[in-house]
Formats: structure tokens, sequence, C-alpha cells
């Protein structure tokens, strides 16, 4: 009896946290690459490395999150609790790589633009982690 | 003491064993150097920078891009060349600018799904085992009512439901998709010759 009633327990408090961390909104603002507004020019097309002398930058912007759920029983009440904490990783792409533009580089080349999805969940706990991360390639001022 | 190493065991394995996971890397291919194309307002063209001033203006491009991708896969390379080129072409432009990209969602109700059926099957797995293993304890031999022979049938019987939905997590896993929503904003342009 106690496990059928424990049973329920652990189900219900699983579905809670499943459901709470797939019903927070997608974080579009912060992986959006956004250069618009700038003036110097940002390729995106393949940069054939070998005839220019220059430096690669990375920049990484993202979201994380952690949702946990725990049950308490006090008597005959149960209770479910289930917390999530979510965080930024850096400002967004584009303003980031803005900061790299008040220097006023010729150009700047994206090498690669990547977004890697982290998901975990087990029956207690889920996590997702979204980053967008570009390397970009500022070639050496000429002198 | 004996009586805390089953259940200390079984929640063990739970935490360990209903884990599921999904680490994917979307790449984005430099976009064809037919097509220049520049996040920015300007474009550098044959070691040259080419201002606002430089092109005319074409209309705004706007691609909502759908990428399957099999969870399976650890990383995807997505070509957003074709896209760009059929767009500027229909505006007939030969470059963009201003091109915004953004990643406008992610989705996958597969995975969702795989690990519902591996926390389910695994935690009723374990504690259907644990309950036939304490009635075949505390069954005497002796005993032979039809009651008694029915239960270790009923726990058997979610016991292996529950392990068939446990591997039916990981076929599942090997089948499922991910979906991912790209945008591509920008202008077509015409560099003036």
């Amino acid at each position: 009896m106690k496990l059928c009633r424990l049973s329920k327990l652990l189900a219900l408090a699983g579905t809670v946290a499943i459901l709470a961390a797939s019903c927070s909104s997608f974080p579009k603002e912060q992986l959006t690459l956004d250069l618009s507004n700038s003036d110097t020019p940002v390729m995106l097309n393949a940069i054939d490395k070998t005839a220019v002398k220059g430096k690669t930058l990375t920049y990484q912007a993202g979201y994380q999150s952690l949702t946990t759920s725990a049950t308490a029983r006090n008597g005959g009440a149960t209770a479910t609790v289930t917390s999530t904490m979510s965080s930024n990783q850096n400002s967004p792409l584009g303003m980031q790589m803005q900061g790299l533009l008040i220097n006023d580089p010729q150009w700047v080349g994206v090498e690669s633009l990547n977004f890697n999805v982290n998901l975990f969940d087990s029956f207690f706990m889920s996590s997702k982690s979204y980053m967008l991360s570009a390397d970009a390639f500022v070639p050496a001022a000429k002198k | 003491m004996k009586k805390l190493i089953l259940p200390t065991s079984l929640l063990t394995v739970l935490l360990l064993a209903s884990c599921t996971t999904l680490n994917q890397k979307l790449v984005f291919k430099g976009v064809d150097p037919s097509l220049p194309t520049s996040a920015s307002s300007s474009l550098f063209i044959n070691g040259a920078s080419v201002g606002e001033g430089d092109y005319k203006t074409l209309t705004p491009i706007s691609i909502t891009k759908k990428v399957v991708v099999p969870l399976k896969d650890k990383e995807s390379v997505v070509d957003i060349s074709p896209d760009l080129k059929s767009a500027a072409a229909q505006q007939g432009g030969d470059a963009v600018a201003k091109l915004k990209v953004s990643i406008d969602d992610f989705s996958s109700a597969d995975f969702q799904w795989v690990s519902f059926e591996r926390t389910l099957g695994l935690y009723t797995t374990v504690l259907s085992g644990a309950c036939l293993a304490f009635v075949a304890e505390n069954t005497s031999p002796s005993a032979s009512s039809s009651s008694d022979s029915t239960i270790p049938l009923v726990f058997g019987g979610i016991c292996a439901g529950g392990a068939a939905l446990f591997g039916l997590s990981f076929l599942h896993e090997h089948l499922g998709h991910a979906t991912y929503t790209i945008g591509l904003n920008g202008v077509a342009v015409k560099i003036a010759q």
C-alpha cells in the first residue's frame, strides 16, 4: 500500500517537472545574431584564411535552466514543489560582437556559427541549455 | 540496516538509469562565395568595402527554415546558401546585406516522449520487481488459493511491461527527430557596376 502511494507521488512529481520544463518559452532574443545597424562589413561567406593574416575571436550567448521537483508529506496532506532556475549566459551575440567592431576593423568574417542544444531529463530534475556561438575572424590591420 | 539496502539500491538505479540526454550541435555552413552576404549594412567584395551608398537596396528577405535532425545525430550541418540565393535571385539581387540569423525555436516531442517512456518504464520495472520479490518472500509454499497465484502474475506482467517500455525508449530515441526553426531576415541588394 505504501509502495503504491509512493509511486503515485513520484509519478506526479516527475510529470510536474517535465511539464514545467517544457512550458518555458524559447529564448529567441538571446539566440540571434543581429549586426544590421553596423557599418563594418561582417561577411558570412566561407573564408580563405590562407591569404589573410589575422586572429579569431569566439563569442557565445545562450540560456540555461534547471528545474527540480520535490514532494513533501505531512499527515494526509501532500505537496509538490517545482522550482525553476534560469539565466541568460552573456549578452546577446550581436551585442557582444558590436564591441569588436568599435575598433573599426576593415572587415570581419564569421568563420562558423554554431548552435548547441543540451537537454537532460531525469525523474527529479531536468535541465536545458541553448548556446549560439560565433568564431569571428578579424584580419590584421595593414601597415 | 539490511532493510535499507534494497530501497537505497532501487533509488540509485532509478536516478542513474532514468536519465535521458540530448547533446546536439547545428553548424551553419558559410554562405557560398558566389553570393556575397553580410550581417551588417556593408559588404566586403574583392578586397574593397561596399557601403550602403554603393548598392541598390531591393525588397527585404524573410525566410523561415525548418531543419529536422535525427536525435541520434551529434552534429548536423545546415546550408543556408540555397535559400538565400533563391530569395536574392527572385528580387534580381546579387548580394545580401543586413542578414539577421536567429534560432526561432527548438522542439522535440520525440525527446519528451523518450524521457517519459524511459522514466516510467524503469520505475515500473523496479517497483513491480520489488513487489514481486516481496510477495514471493511472504507467500507460504502451502498456500494454494487462486488469489495467491494471481498476485505474482500481475506484478510479473507489470514488470515485463515496464521493461518493454524502457527498452522501447532506446528504439524511439534511435528513430526520433528534433526540429530547429531558423529565421533569416535581411535585404537583397544589387551591387552597382
